[in-house]
């Protein structure tokens, strides 16, 4: 039986300006299931909520609908006057009488004709309303941060700090990321590894991140607050804690001529090797695709080698599982490399090199010690061009976005070179110089007033070498398309900031959404720019889009106080208003038929088809199964499901058919 | 007298619903045929829905949700639009007045959009006069649902 | 061909790896009906010939049939195509079945027992080209009408209707164990033979078919009253091929059209 309170509210003349409040309230007490029904001049004050609440009890309702301003306002407030009365929160409904009545409409009969529909709609909609329950989700309050480079050592540090265990796991031997390869840092030109070496440090010092170097995520199971990640921790062919680091090892090793991928193939590495002089962990691994004795079986120079006795050939990859109930993925980018770029020479002259590469050369820890000398032939360049764009905003190239970070560094680039060879000259192609952020558009203005770095506006269209020079023709658009050749001795092409190689599958093992570009996508480009549409996934840094390091450190620090914040309690409580698939004594269990398409409609991967047993343990049916933990209750699922098994709480269909019904039959 | 037309409006509770209450607050007027029922989401608006409002007298529907890319779950708009695109194709071939069923997006910020569409929608269905042709079926029978 | 077809029918039931071959025998009236060979002299009365139309594959979704676990059934291109949708819409899902379709030479029979088998062997098969049918007609010429005589047509069809759900039972994709107008809260469909919800019924079954139907003609073929509900399900085919471009094996074998998206899909009739 109803036992339905409606409450009218005239928001002070807001509403009843133009809504005759009062034939609302008598025209509601005569609707079926409505034992009470009054008007009230400001409902929401406390005197307007103790009516409500003083009507809950005196009349033991069962069911409220408050005729008011917008759900989005006061939802929650009145929802919450029911509860303190003793009512289920979720058997209140609101109308909305004044923004979608009496502030759009002039006064007059069909206008109150309209607000008694909508109450009446609201009423038969709480006569299928049910008692809901919120959710409670257990959380591990344990993150898994993928990814050592700046992004992954802040989250990292920022949780750690907060007291909670973080598992840190990086790809390569040692963290530090591209940050730690780069030389000086814009806009104040501070040495990178000086700012974050500490870091890195600090890191591997902390009592709550336990780091997992040259490993890679398996997989990744579950939802939120109760992920399982299984790590695979590859061989390193070393006992790390017998290891002390003393490099000997890779002095001996006879492989030496490996390009190093931390110089950006600019130097050379052995075959077992620390990546680079400052790496945490400062430990060697064995590269087993380059050492002789995996890929010949034969050699064991370092074993024979190594005081501590440390080398270990016959390690194997490890797989480690964790209990997780958050991460973070701050997996990073890439750059786009000069064999990208047909008019540039497809990557065979060696003298035009990427914006990274350069990096390397202007590193006082790089292979020339912070010389600017050219790949080829070691000489210094006296005419260097530095191409904006190449890649980026470029549609014809696939590459239709800024990579953003390219004409600050740019800048950078042809400051340090003029620091180091004064009588050169540089000169850059640029489309825009977009500076936007704090001190940019002062340090570009810096290279060219104050360093005399000679800014060209147009686009580079080939580049061929000629008598040992390299030939940049290109256009300046400012001179009217004046036609401009530079005969260059070396050329560095700002390239096209890209996703890391293993972005996509990467996003398909954890399920989070990337875009075409395999850049993973945020729940919300403006009010969730951290979280994604999987909950308890956030991201942090440059796996979202090329950013700088200052945006890369807040985000990161944006995505561990999300992470802190679900750790903040041991359950997690969610709305109850989420899709259920309906379950029935046997013979029928349910009537869903496992035909999965709600599964690959779902925006949140919340559905999956499992098995239902009998009480022997026989698997009687397959059917879809929600997971409240991942549910967002949008309910696109229940307008796919045929046989109508599933069913959102708070919209159930059962609901929204009544509310159709009484809107319509005003007799 | 003259007619006036029953519209009512499906939409989706963060884009549309929101920019009607935007419509309120801006103080913008519309013609009060219109009666708003409120989805989480563009995707939850199931194609029976409208069937049943047709069945229960509308002379018209207004579908309004988040604009592509804007969804508050990201993808439900997507999934809703394609099977509009399908409903409203097969119904047409059925001989239904699809001029009766207007779509929209309409976004949280888009108040003046939402009068535009209410008032655009009331005039055509004023227009094109009842829908009598379903409710005379309806009508025809007795028993059952109602 | 019927030779080997039974020959191998007769092998899979002896060896026992196979409960029961569901194919056709001899009808009273009509040439040929579905039939079930559960011994090895049931084989007998089995044939296999151009008159051989029913799609068989609405079998295999009955729980009954399910029951028997190993089953063997014959296959025409129809019942093929239906085997591949019901596969991706997780109903067959063992590898238990054995599937007996005719080859492209005389009296070859193809013994298909895996779902990676069946799925590449239908790939092979499909025509890209399909002739224009009676069908076709029929939505060509009701196109062509004014959206009243349009209303008018499908009223005087729906009419007819007598709601005995025959296109329903015959449809293999119409495996649901509670159908839509079965659910009571809400009640979507009045159930009683009436043209509202009939007309309601219909678009109802044509929409649930959208982005699944796989054209076989069974529900048509299965309407007492002669309604050619495959128009229907037609123009929703149609709709998809038009508005999305699809493949027949990404229709078949895909994620359901309507459970997916493009961010780029047509929107012109959205304001």
């Amino acid at each position: 039986m109803s036992r339905i309170g409606v409450f009218i509210c005239h928001c002070g003349e807001n509403i009843s300006a133009t809504v005759d409040c009062e034939r609302v309230a008598r025209e509601a007490s005569l609707m079926e299931g409505v034992l009470y029904s009054i008007d009230y001049k400001y409902m929401c004050s406390d005197p307007g909520q103790n009516l409500i609440k003083e009507a809950i009890k005196e009349h033991n309702l069962n069911g409220v609908v408050v005729a008011a301003c917008s759900p989005r306002m006061h939802e929650p407030t009145f929802r919450n006057a029911c509860a303190e009365a003793g009512l289920n929160p979720y058997m209140c409904e609101i109308a909305n009488l004044r923004e979608h009545v009496s502030w759009v409409h002039e006064k007059g009969d069909a206008t109150t004709q309209k607000a008694i529909d909508l109450v009446r709609m609201l009423v038969e909609k709480v006569k299928n309303n049910k008692p809901l329950l919120p959710i409670t989700v257990p959380v591990t309050r344990r993150a898994l941060v993928l990814g050592g480079g700046i992004g992954g050592i802040q989250a990292s540090l920022d949780i750690a700090n907060a007291g909670h265990q973080v598992i840190l796991v990086e790809r390569d031997p040692s963290i530090g990321g591209h940050m730690s390869q780069l030389s000086e840092t814009f806009p104040t030109l501070d040495c990178s590894q000086c700012i974050l070496t500490p870091r890195m440090v600090e890191v591997a010092r902390h009592p709550n991140i336990t780091l997992i170097t040259y490993a890679e995520l398996e997989s990744l199971e579950g939802f939120i607050g109760n992920f399982k990640a299984k790590i695979r921790k590859k061989a390193k062919s070393i006992d790390e804690k017998l290891c002390t680091g003393c490099g000997l090892c890779t002095t001996k090793c006879p492989n030496k001529k490996i390009p190093s991928e931390f110089n950006e193939g600019l130097g050379t590495r052995t075959a077992i090797y620390i990546p680079f002089p400052q790496a945490v962990p400062n430990k060697p691994v064995i590269d087993k695709t380059q050492c002789t004795y995996y890929t010949k079986g034969k050699c064991r120079l370092c074993e024979k080698t190594c005081p501590a006795q440390a080398i270990r050939l016959d390690q194997e990859d490890e797989i480690l599982e964790f209990d997780v109930g958050a991460v973070v993925l701050a997996t990073g980018f890439n750059v786009k490399g000069t064999d990208f770029f047909p008019e540039y020479g497809y990557g065979n002259y060696q003298d035009v090199i990427t914006g990274l590469q350069f990096e390397r050369l202007a590193s006082a820890s790089g292979p020339t010690l912070g010389e600017i000398r050219r790949p080829s032939d070691g000489k210094i360049p006296e005419k260097i061009v530095f191409v904006a764009c190449a890649g980026s905003r470029d549609p014809a190239k696939g590459i239709e976005y800024c990579s953003k970070i390219c004409c600050m560094y740019i800048a950078k680039h042809a400051m340090l070179y003029k620091h180091k060879v004064h009588q050169g000259n540089a000169y850059v192609f640029y489309m825009d110089i977009r500076a936007g952020g704090k001190m940019y558009e002062e340090f570009v203005r810096r290279a060219i007033e104050e360093d005399d770095v000679k800014y060209i506006r147009g686009r580079v269209s080939r580049i061929y070498e000629r008598n040992g020079k390299l030939i940049v023709k290109g256009a300046d658009t400012l001179m009217g398309g004046k036609p401009i050749e530079i005969d260059a001795d070396m050329v560095v092409l700002a390239t096209a900031g890209v996703a890391s190689p293993k972005a996509e599958e990467l996003a398909q093992k954890v399920h989070v959404s990337y875009d075409q570009h395999n850049f993973y996508a945020e729940a919300h480009p403006k009010l969730k720019p951290v979280e994604t549409n999987t909950a308890g996934i956030f991201l942090a840094g440059s796996c979202q889009a090329p950013k700088d390091i200052p945006e890369t450190v807040a985000m990161a620090s944006g995505a561990a106080s999300k992470v802190i914040g679900l750790f903040s309690n041991s359950e997690l409580k969610r709305d109850p208003s989420i899709a259920v698939v309906n379950r029935m004594p046997p013979p029928t269990y349910t009537t869903c038929v496992g035909c999965g398409l709600c599964v690959t409609a779902c925006p949140y991967q919340a559905i999956q088809l499992e098995d239902i047993k009998d009480r022997k343990g026989n698997v009687v049916k397959r059917a879809a199964y929600v997971n409240p933990g991942l549910c967002q209750g949008c309910g696109t699922c229940v307008a796919f499901c045929r046989s109508k098994s599933i069913d959102i709480e708070g919209y159930t269909s059962q609901q929204i058919v009544a509310e159709i019904s009484a809107l319509l039959n005003d007799e | 007298m003259d007619f006036e037309p029953k519209i009512v409006a499906f939409v989706c509770n963060w884009c549309t619903y929101a920019g009607a209450d935007l419509t309120g607050t801006s103080r913008i007027k519309y013609p009060v045929n219109v009666r708003i029922v409120r989805f989480p989401c563009t995707g939850r608006i199931d194609f029976m829905l409208l069937l049943k409002a047709f069945d229960e007298g509308a002379d018209g529907i207004i579908v309004s949700g988040c604009h592509p890319n804007d969804c508050h779950y990201t993808s439900g708009n997507f999934h809703a639009r394609r099977r509009w695109m399908i409903f409203r194709n097969l119904i047409d071939f059925v001989g239904i007045d699809i001029r009766r069923v207007a779509f929209s997006w309409v976004s949280a910020a888009e108040g003046a959009k939402w009068a535009e569409v209410v008032t655009d929608t009331v005039g055509k269905i004023k227009e094109l006069g009842p829908y009598s042709e379903y409710h005379q079926i309806s009508k025809s029978f007795d028993g059952g649902a109602k | 061909m019927i030779k080997a077809m039974k020959n191998k029918s007769l092998e899979l039931l002896t060896s026992q790896e196979v409960r029961v071959v569901i194919g056709y025998e001899k009808g009273t009236k009509c040439s040929t009906r579905p039939s079930f060979f559960f011994l090895p002299e049931d084989i007998e009365r089995m044939v296999f010939d151009e008159e051989c139309k029913n799609n068989l594959a609405v079998y295999l979704t009955k729980e009954n049939i399910k029951n028997y676990g190993r089953l063997a059934i014959i296959a025409n291109d129809k019942t093929l195509q239906s085997i591949v949708k019901l596969i991706s819409e997780n109903q067959i899902r063992e590898d238990n079945l054995f599937v007996l379709t005719p080859g492209s030479e005389d009296g070859q029979v193809i013994v298909l027992n895996s779902i990676e088998e069946i799925k590449s062997f239908v790939n092979k098969s499909i025509p890209s080209q399909k002739e224009p049918d009676s069908v076709d007609e029929l939505v060509a010429r009701i196109r062509k009408m004014s959206r009243e005589e349009r209303w008018k047509y499908w009223q005087d069809e729906f009419a007819r209707c007598i709601r005995c759900y025959a296109c329903r039972a015959a449809c293999p994709l119409c495996y649901c164990t509670r159908c839509t107008v079965e659910s009571s809260q809400p009640q979507w469909v009045p159930v009683a033979s009436h043209v509202l919800g009939n007309m309601e019924w219909h678009i109802i079954r044509a929409m649930h078919m959208s982005g699944r139907c796989t054209d076989c003609g069974a529900c048509a073929e299965a309407c007492p009253v002669n309604i050619n509900l495959q128009a229907l399900t037609r123009v929703v085919r149609e709709s998809i091929q038009d508005e999305f471009n699809l493949t027949t094996e990404e229709y078949l074998e895909g994620n359901n059209v309507l459970s997916s998206f493009k961010p780029n899909d047509n929107e012109t009739f959205i304001r």
